[in-house]
């Protein structure tokens, strides 16, 4: 019936035009083109997404309450806590799909079924521990562990399907040598206080444990028993993403490449001069045009990973004279690192934990298969160039292989099946996240540089950046020494377990 | 990969024994398609309307209160009798049994608690048969806090998953027997935290859906855990049959994954 009344309805004009020009127009496609007519008309009707000057569907909204830079972990954490706290306090947000607009801009130029190709989530190695040696670490971990194993209450879409996190609960195993063995126990002392279930194990007890390993060198080992492992952070994201369209955030894929913003000349109560700023539009720079479109906003969130720096100094954070706090610059940057798969047929069991090694070297194991992932941190003289993400195999003959081989003998004999490299959002301050408001341009808030260890703090930092943008202050974990402002002060919140 | 699981359902597991009352036997004949039907129509109704979408939220948001006003914890119980007999009590609410030591299995009777329980504060349980219960992470607090606990056995329960058996390592002392048969989230990767349970000399985990490759993970876990007779799938399951050997009688192999 529909046919008949377009046959009769629609010059071939209209046609013709109105299909889109992609349309090569050689065959008669007339199934083809009557869909397309439908999907025309659907979108004319009002709720449709059709504009009468000019489509801009492609582009992100020219409004919006909340722009967050980065669609990885952090960012989709944010957003959901976001949403989700919002809905709580009674706020716009309790009508699914109104409230406040968030969003999503990546960083960097990326292809449509390409997005991630470049984050550092998914090329993760997907571990999550307890063991570090600040409190507030413990705290983001333990929490993090807590959402990921109630994930489908948290995560429920109505019809979707329970999300599959693949976690492994095999723990993690840090080995110490004589001089760490001390820093070892004070860790370890600090994560029991905070209620990590860690125990110490002497080489002896390692020995009986796991046969495998050799314990030459070592001095002391602990042993994550519950809530470490590792799982799949590629589901982790779909389900954050998943749900958080489902709470009404946009996507926009594109490129930030200029924030307008205002100047406040101010005075302190002490009477010294201080320029406050205020973004009000980010440009988003559509990819493989020259089109951008300037998008209104209130608050900027910046979870751009490793491109963070990039972002902060578009702001204008550090454009001054150094030593002063405007002149204090974001000091992330992406480092490379290396991750290696490799089958080893002789290889350690079904046990086998995420092994760390004294000099740096890790591995677990992966699958059934006798297949193990590991990398090893380089030193600061060994860092690769971050301009790329090509796989130098050389970096695993001569500083991985020997080190895992000496720690584990049967991995004299392995053969390296696939590499990939991925960034480290890396702070060269402390190596720890930075979390929480800048102190002079007071609507950008940052939730990046965690150089490892983002994906497994995504959760609780996610809550704690919405905390503070709803309510002023952290409320359940005070991240207080990961405030931008210790840059400025100095103030190491140093993390001595780094992997 | 594990096995794909059902998406929440409104509707009651199947486990549960589908033969109560008219829908029970219409669910028996066919039971995939009338769920299935009844979930498309629920479906296209929660598409269109906020409010169905959000009463099928709020039906979900229930079920899954109810799971967990049942794993609650029993502290008053626990102040005043001991954690044996918190433990016990939290079994036989759920419908398992327990046994004491020295004494016979208690079974949960219709008329609530027996009397002689509350006598037993002293005397610790040695077995526990939580087989289908609807224990979940937090309620195996009760099971943890029993640490002569010999025999513990969670067939079929429906929220035991890899987490919960990484708690298990608190009972590495005491446990002799455990069974695992039949829960529908357990699979390999909760398998490999089971080694810390070096006195384990009976483990069963045969009929487990989500455990990607029973074969292999049977052989892994006799290797983790040498001690231990571990009762599972054939070794042979999954392998292809070659040419020459004659196809098996499907109705004896056990059920594949």
């Amino acid at each position: 019936m529909l046919r008949g009344a377009l046959r009769f309805g629609l010059g071939p004009g209209l046609l013709g035009r109105g299909l889109g020009t992609h349309r090569g127009g050689s065959t008669l496609d007339w199934d083809g083109k009557v869909s397309e007519i439908k999907k025309k008309i659907q979108s004319i009707l009002p709720g449709g997404a059709w504009s009468p000057l000019c489509d801009t569907s492609h582009l992100p909204p020219e409004h919006s309450d909340v722009v967050i830079v980065g669609g990885g972990v952090v960012g989709l954490s944010v957003a959901y806590w976001l949403k989700r706290l919002e809905k709580q306090q009674g706020g716009p947000g309790s009508i699914p799909g109104r409230g406040t607009k968030i969003p999503q801009a990546a960083a960097r130029p990326k292809k449509n079924y390409l997005w991630y190709s470049q984050a550092s989530t998914v090329l993760s190695v997907g571990g999550i521990r307890q063991q570090f040696s600040l409190p507030e670490n413990i705290q983001l971990s333990l929490f993090s562990v807590e959402f990921l194993r109630n994930i489908n209450e948290y995560l429920a879409v109505v019809d979707d399907p329970p999300l599959d996190l693949q976690f492994n609960p095999s723990g993690y195993l840090f080995l110490a040598s004589e001089e760490g063995a001390t820093i070892m126990e004070n860790n370890v002392k600090v994560q029991r206080q905070e209620g990590a279930k860690v125990c110490l194990m002497s080489p002896e007890q390692l020995r009986k444990k796991f046969p495998w390993i050799n314990t030459e060198g070592v001095a002391l080992a602990s042993y994550g028993l519950e809530n470490e492992g590792w799982f799949d952070p590629w589901c982790l994201l779909q389900g954050l993403r998943r749900k958080v369209q489902s709470m009404g955030v946009l996507f926009c894929h594109g490129e930030v490449t200029r924030f307008v913003s205002s100047s406040n000349h101010m005075e302190t109560a002490s009477g010294e001069k201080v320029t406050l700023k205020r973004i009000h539009e980010v440009h988003v720079k559509v990819d493989h045009s020259q089109e951008y479109q300037p998008v209104e906003c209130a608050i900027v969130v910046n979870a751009a990973g490793a491109w963070s720096g990039r972002i902060a100094e578009l702001a204008g954070i550090g454009k001054g004279p150094p030593g002063t706090l405007q002149g204090t610059k974001l000091p992330v940057e992406p480092r490379k690192r290396y991750v290696y798969l490799w089958h080893c047929p002789q290889g350690p069991g079904l046990e086998a934990p995420l092994v760390a090694d004294p000099s740096g070297a890790y591995f677990r194991r992966e699958g059934l298969g006798n297949n193990y992932l590991g990398g090893c941190s380089p030193s600061e003289e060994e860092e690769p160039d971050p301009g790329n993400l090509e796989v130098d195999h050389a970096f695993f003959q001569e500083k991985v292989w020997p080190r895992l081989a000496r720690r584990v003998p049967a991995f004299e004999a392995l053969k390296v099946r696939r590499a990939w490299a991925g960034y480290y959002d890396y702070n060269t301050f402390d190596q720890n996240g930075v979390v929480g408001p800048h102190p002079l341009v007071i609507n950008m808030y940052f939730a990046t540089g965690f150089s490892g260890h983002g994906l497994q703090q995504a959760p609780a930092v996610g809550r704690a950046v919405a905390e503070v943008m709803l309510e002023g202050r952290f409320q359940t974990i005070n991240l207080s020494p990961f405030l931008f402002s210790r840059f400025y002060l100095g103030e190491k919140a140093q993390e001595r377990c780094i992997i | 990969m594990a096995a794909p699981r059902a998406s929440l359902r409104l509707v009651a597991p199947v486990w549960n024994g589908g033969t109560s009352g008219i829908r029970g036997l219409s669910r028996a004949v066919d039971p995939e398609g009338s769920q299935r039907k009844g979930r498309a129509l629920l479906q296209f109704l929660a598409d269109r309307f906020y409010d169905v979408e959000a009463v099928r939220g709020y039906l979900l948001q229930k079920q899954v209160l109810k799971v967990l006003q049942k794993n609650r914890s029993f502290t008053y119980i626990k102040e005043r009798y001991g954690p044996y007999v918190a433990g016990a009590s939290f079994i036989l609410k759920q419908g398992g049994a327990v046994k004491f030591q020295d004494k016979e299995w208690m079974r949960p009777n219709g008329r609530g608690l027996s009397g002689e329980l509350w006598k037993l504060r002293e005397v610790p349980v040695e077995a526990v048969d939580a087989s289908g219960c609807a224990i979940n992470y937090q309620g195996l607090d009760h099971l943890l806090a029993l640490r002569e606990l010999q025999s513990l056995s969670l067939r079929c329960c429906p929220h035991v998953d890899d987490w919960c058996l990484g708690r298990l390592h608190q009972l590495a002392d005491s446990l002799r027997e455990l069974s695992l048969a039949g829960c529908p989230r357990i699979s390999e990767r909760g398998l490999a935290c089971l080694h810390h349970l070096q006195n384990l000399r009976r483990l069963d985990i045969s009929d487990l859906p989500a455990v990607s490759n029973p074969g292999l993970t049977q052989i892994l876990v006799e290797e983790m855990l040498p001690d231990c007779e571990v009762l599972g799938a054939d070794w042979a399951q999954g392998l292809k049959l070659g040419p020459e050997e004659q196809p098996r009688d499907t109705a004896s192999s056990p059920i594949p994954a």
